[in-house]
């Protein structure tokens, strides 16, 4: 999985990179976009590059706006608060879930106990939970309505 | 008064003279004599409708203007529309002023954020960061007076 990671959130690929062997994250910056490139220039890229985008700005980067696949995919990392490692702690817990999957093309809402993934028809709630080192999940899927406003 | 930008400016001189919206709008109804020859800078994406019998400031987003306000003092900060939808950021960075006072309060000192981001950020524009909210807190908090 390689993951563009916003520039604002560049500190966290090192991070990013010790999760797992399957996850290669560069800055965008590295990956040859240079500084104050537009987020909707980000988004476009992830399509053509073949990555997920690593972002924060979900007030600017609206659902209503990116459609399922028309991108890579898109995952805004809700990280008010929580150290680098923590993050990352976060990311680790997800990518350990089979759910990841479905971040390909989508966009995710990750959250510090749980992650949103909207997909074509489904709302896919991953939750977490830890207790000596053992981690169980949670997973509810609800189908969309077409039409329904999109909420979270 | 002639063009919109005249009016434009006649609009934010009036909000700058009575410090807010609502004060304006009194002042203005009181005397339609209003001197313009005070020097503000425009807001990106204000509309002001005024004419010689009425006067709109309702389209003006009061925190926008004040934030261009602080800009005007603080050269280090800048926005772009097209970068984090027009948040204030560090110049020539994306990194928004929310995120940095964000690290703030996970690292606490100034050192800890500039080695975050280092080379693209300094300490000193930490401290402009940390300068600018403390100058956009006390001109919203100044606003909010004036209106009791």
């Amino acid at each position: 999985m390689r993951l563009m990671i916003d520039e604002e959130y560049w500190s966290l690929a090192p991070y990013l990179n010790r999760v797992s062997k399957k996850v290669r994250a560069q800055a965008s910056r590295d990956c040859g976009y240079p500084r104050q490139t537009s987020d909707s220039r980000l988004v476009q890229a992830t399509k053509h590059d073949g990555t997920i985008l690593v972002t924060r700005d979900d007030n600017t980067i609206k659902r209503k706006d990116y459609p399922p696949c028309t991108h890579g995919g898109i995952i805004f990392i809700q990280s008010k608060g929580l150290r680098e490692t923590e993050v990352a702690k976060v990311f680790r817990h997800f990518c350990s879930s089979k759910q990841i999957k479905h971040t390909s093309g989508h966009l995710t809402y990750l959250y510090h106990d749980h992650a949103i993934i909207f997909t074509h028809r489904e709302r896919i709630e991953v939750h977490w939970f830890v207790s000596n080192k053992k981690r169980t999940y949670k997973i509810t899927m609800q189908p969309l309505t077409p039409g329904a406003p999109l909420l979270l | 008064m002639s063009s919109p930008v005249e009016k434009q400016r006649l609009a934010l001189a009036l909000i700058l003279r009575s410090g807010s919206i609502q004060s304006a709008l009194r002042d203005y109804s009181r005397s339609r004599t209003v001197p313009v020859n005070i020097h503000i800078y425009m807001p990106l994406d204000s509309t002001v409708r005024a004419d010689s019998t009425s006067l709109d400031l309702s389209s003006i987003k009061p925190m926008r203007f004040l934030m261009e306000q602080c800009l005007a003092d603080h050269p280090v900060i800048s926005t772009d529309k097209s970068v984090k939808g027009g948040k204030p950021v560090i110049r020539d960075t994306g990194i928004g002023v929310d995120y940095i006072l964000d690290r703030l309060v996970v690292h606490g000192s100034v050192r800890k954020v500039a080695n975050l981001f280092a080379p693209d950020v300094s300490e000193a524009e930490v401290k402009e960061v940390i300068a600018f909210a403390r100058d956009f807190i006390e001109k919203a908090c100044g606003q909010n007076e004036a209106d009791d």
